[in-house]
């Protein structure tokens, strides 16, 4: 699965970020390096569902 | 291992900044040439005159608009900047504007961390949907 990392940023610049086909470690430090955005909020570590990487999509408000 | 992450944003990247507020709408329907400053300068009123307010981010108020007086951003302690704004002049650059502003500081800096994140990363797609950004970086 293709490494993709997708965002919304909502109407007052509220950012959510979705970290898809990242492994182990790698994905944290990744996401770790947008938080010079601001204030981390809220954050959900989806496990994969096998080897490839894939993920499951998860609709988190804040 | 997948991540999902909320933040709110706080404007502490000038060039971000100054790069949304190039972008951001304007009551003369231009963009604005914005003056940034290392040392807080004095902001001027509509009649000329300096006023008690300081900026590191200057939008001259006769880019702001007919009447308008300096709009401008103060970098705080934190390094965070804040906008001053004048009465008269919120009423178009009101809490909904700084909002939209907030929105696109969002995505300048999104821009310019996806790239340095990684290997690098580039915007795949962007559209708008009921207000809100939507993005999908690729790498390189």
């Amino acid at each position: 699965m293709a490494q993709e990392i997708k965002a919304v940023i909502d109407e007052k610049g509220v950012v959510s970020l979705d970290l898809e086909g990242f492994h182990g470690k790698g994905c944290k430090a990744v996401a770790d390096a947008f938080n010079t955005l601001g204030r981390v909020t809220h954050e959900e570590l989806k496990p994969s569902f096998n080897e490839g990487g894939g993920s499951s999509t998860v609709s988190v408000s804040h | 291992m997948s991540v999902y992450r909320t933040l709110a944003t706080n404007l502490t990247d000038v060039d971000c900044l100054k790069k949304a507020l190039g972008r951001v709408e304007t009551r003369t329907g231009k963009p604005w040439n914005v003056q940034e400053h290392a040392q807080p300068v004095p902001l001027e009123g509509y009649e000329g005159k300096a006023r008690k307010q300081t900026a590191n981010l200057v939008i001259a108020r006769a880019e702001v608009g007919p009447s308008s007086n300096d709009i401008g951003f103060l970098k705080g302690e934190d390094g965070t900047y804040q906008a001053i704004i004048s009465d008269f002049d919120r009423h178009f650059h009101n809490d909904k504007w700084l909002d939209h502003l907030s929105q696109l500081y969002a995505e300048e800096k999104l821009v310019k961390t996806a790239k340095k994140a990684g290997t690098g990363f580039q915007v795949k797609s962007r559209k708008v949907v009921q207000g809100k950004i939507h993005l999908t970086f690729q790498q390189v």
